[in-house]
């Protein structure tokens, strides 16, 4: 099983994110700077409005107070007709509307001068300062109230019409529509917007913050500053918070986008990785199945080679016999080594075609548990130890389950093996023992070992390093292994010599006992 | 005692066939010769045969086929001789007692002649 590992984000997939957040902060900027642009356009077309009423509201004062001084200078400054034309100006206890002479007061109405009394200081500069349109005094501080002074003077008569407002900058007008509904709006007396010249303010929040629109008001020969702020996102509150929005969703789609073509990627990735595994598997079986062709065809010949050698050899044995039988009486030591070399080869062709047949051979085991010591006593019984050779047989009580034919046979090739490894002698040593699940036997010589330059060739058909030899004794003992559902290795012992090991499933799959 | 037992040897390989007649009649045999299956029942049928040698593959009816046909009844005892391990232990079981003994090839003379001794002893005993 593959184990699944954490791969890291794909490149494709952190450039297409980056690229969309970059997008999407690009598209943000754009958004809000055209959002502030008509956020401004609206400010400033506040602004004007204000302004305008302003500047409405001061000409129609003007125009109040040039009446009254007309009707000053034609009635030659009549207090009774002056304060008839100029009660209805003072319903404000604000505001005091008063006739003036040479910086006295002839008459009042309202609350702030009274007829008699002479101008303060301030405010008979500033009617000094008149002329026959509209004047503004700018704040002025008398008896410890802020007042603005609106004079308009008389041409000839040296009459003029004062309009004196308390006023308390400190405290905001009430404002709650027409323009100041969404605007904060502060108009000083002055052409800059110092403190001390506030005439009037809609909020307490001074100095007005955010963007500010400053518009001038003339009055007279004199500029007031108009200064205008919006109090709430004049284009509305969900154009501003578009391009917030836009990010966020560019954001998270950035996000979602980078996890989507990294899920893809990965998987595009697994896909590939998976078909070059299948790939690769399948290359393999291919390579797997024409061996195993191969191996069939010469398997096949094999077989039939090792079928048809039999006859021949029976019948060449046979002859031999005979032939032995008629020359029994006579001595002729060449003719017998000339019979004895014909018996040796035949048998030698005998054991080839044995090995053939054998080595072919496809047959499932009939299972029986088998005493290996038993097995291995019979087999030293037919297959004994040349001369200068021991062979020592494993302990009792291990048992398998295998065929027996097939079993005597893999352990009399092994131990044939064995002795051809000790030409000039040595011991073999014959194991047996018995756990998890397994019964090994091992088949240890004290010979020269396994030269590891042809080690892997060695259970190969036909592969041998001896002079005289099919090749298939280990090849078909492995084989004979294999069809017990075994594996056998052959290996350097740690002595020296080499050790033939088999592994026998103690229960093979189709054991019947 | 093998003197004087009558032996049919069939096998379809010509040179084994006649140098095997020739090691049984060696040691007193008579001999009968098939070279099929269908030659072997035919000789079995005509004439009396005390032990049988028989190849398994033959055409025209091999060993086996003349196994599960063998006439008359009580068979002779059977030695067959097996090239390549044809019959497997299911065979052999299915054969029973129909054959006396099987030999592998190629078979080693002295091994045919203890075979057929033997045969015929078996046979003779349960003669009476």
């Amino acid at each position: 099983m593959t184990t699944r590992r954490r791969s890291a984000a794909s490149p494709l997939s952190i450039v297409l994110s980056l690229l969309v957040v970059a997008l999407t902060i690009g598209a943000f900027f754009v958004v809000r700077h055209n959002v502030e642009n008509q956020d401004n356009v609206l400010l400033e077309t506040q602004a004007e409005q204000v302004t305008q009423l302003l500047q409405t509201d001061l000409s129609q004062q003007a125009t109040s107070l040039a009446a009254i001084a007309a009707v000053a200078e034609a009635t030659g400054g009549s207090t009774s007709l002056f304060l008839a034309e100029a009660m209805p100006f003072t319903q404000s206890p604000n505001t005091t509307v008063a006739l003036v002479r040479a910086g006295q007061v002839l008459a009042a109405a309202g609350h702030g001068l009274v007829a008699g009394q002479s101008l303060p200081g301030p405010l008979a500069a500033a009617v000094a300062r008149g002329g026959p349109r509209l004047s503004a005094s700018g704040v002025l501080r008398i008896g410890g109230e802020q007042v603005v002074a609106f004079i308009v003077g008389g041409a000839t008569s040296g009459f003029a019409v004062v309009d004196v407002d308390v006023i308390h900058p400190s405290v905001p007008s009430a404002t709650a529509k027409g323009p100041y509904k969404q605007v904060n709006v502060a108009v000083y007396a002055a052409s800059t917007a110092r403190p001390s010249e506030l005439l009037v303010t809609t909020t307490r929040s001074l100095p007005l913050h955010g963007p500010v629109v400053d518009t001038k008001l003339p009055v007279g020969s004199s500029q007031w500053v108009v200064l205008t702020s919006a109090r709430t996102p004049l284009a509305g509150t969900w154009p501003n918070a578009f391009p917030w929005i836009l990010l966020a969703v560019g954001i998270v789609l950035a996000l979602v986008l980078g996890a989507v073509v990294g899920l893809l990627a990965r998987r595009e990735r697994y896909a590939l990785r998976m078909v070059a595994e299948r790939t690769e598997e399948l290359e393999a079986s291919q390579h797997e199945l024409v061996r195993r062709e191969r191996l069939s065809a010469v398997g096949q010949m094999a077989t039939m080679i090792g079928h048809e050698l039999r006859n021949p050899l029976g019948a060449s044995i046979n002859g031999l016999f005979l032939a032995r039988q008629r020359l029994l009486d006579h001595e002729d030591p060449e003719l017998d080594r000339a019979l004895n070399l014909i018996e040796r080869e035949i048998n030698r062709a005998a054991a080839l075609a044995e090995d053939l047949t054998a080595f072919m051979r496809e047959r499932e085991p009939n299972l029986e548990t088998l005493d290996v010591r038993s097995v291995v006593d019979e087999v030293l019984e037919s297959a004994p130890p040349p001369p200068g050779t021991t062979a020592s047989l494993p302990v009792p009580g291990v048992s398998v389950h295998a065929d027996k034919a097939l079993l005597v046979q893999m352990l009399t090739n092994l131990i044939t093996n064995a002795y051809q490894a000790m030409p000039d002698g040595g011991s073999v040593r014959i194991a047996a023992s018995d756990s998890d699940g397994f019964v090994e036997i091992a088949v240890i010589d004290s010979g020269a070992g396994v030269d590891p330059v042809t080690a892997d060739r060695i259970f190969d058909p036909f592969f041998t390093t001896k002079p005289i030899g099919t090749g298939l004794g280990l090849a078909i003992v492995k084989r004979l292994v294999e069809a017990h559902d075994g594996t056998v290795t052959i290996e350097n012992g740690p002595t020296g010599g080499a050790q033939a090991v088999v592994h026998l499933p103690r229960s093979p799959r189709g054991a019947t006992t | 005692m093998i003197a004087g037992v009558r032996v049919l040897v069939a096998d379809d390989n010509e040179g084994l066939r006649s140098t095997t007649a020739m090691i049984l009649e060696s040691v007193g045999c008579m001999v009968v010769q098939a070279e099929d299956g269908t030659v072997a029942l035919e000789k079995l049928a005509s004439q009396p045969i005390d032990v049988v040698v028989l190849d398994v593959r033959m055409p025209n009816c091999d060993g086996i086929g003349v196994l599960e046909t063998l006439t008359p009844a009580p068979p002779p005892p059977v030695v067959v001789l097996d090239s390549a391990y044809h019959i497997d232990h299911e065979l052999r079981d299915r054969l029973g007692s129909k054959v006396f003994k099987y030999l592998r090839k190629p078979v080693r003379p002295n091994d045919l002649i203890d075979a057929v001794t033997a045969a015929a002893d078996l046979l003779k005993s349960e003669q009476g």
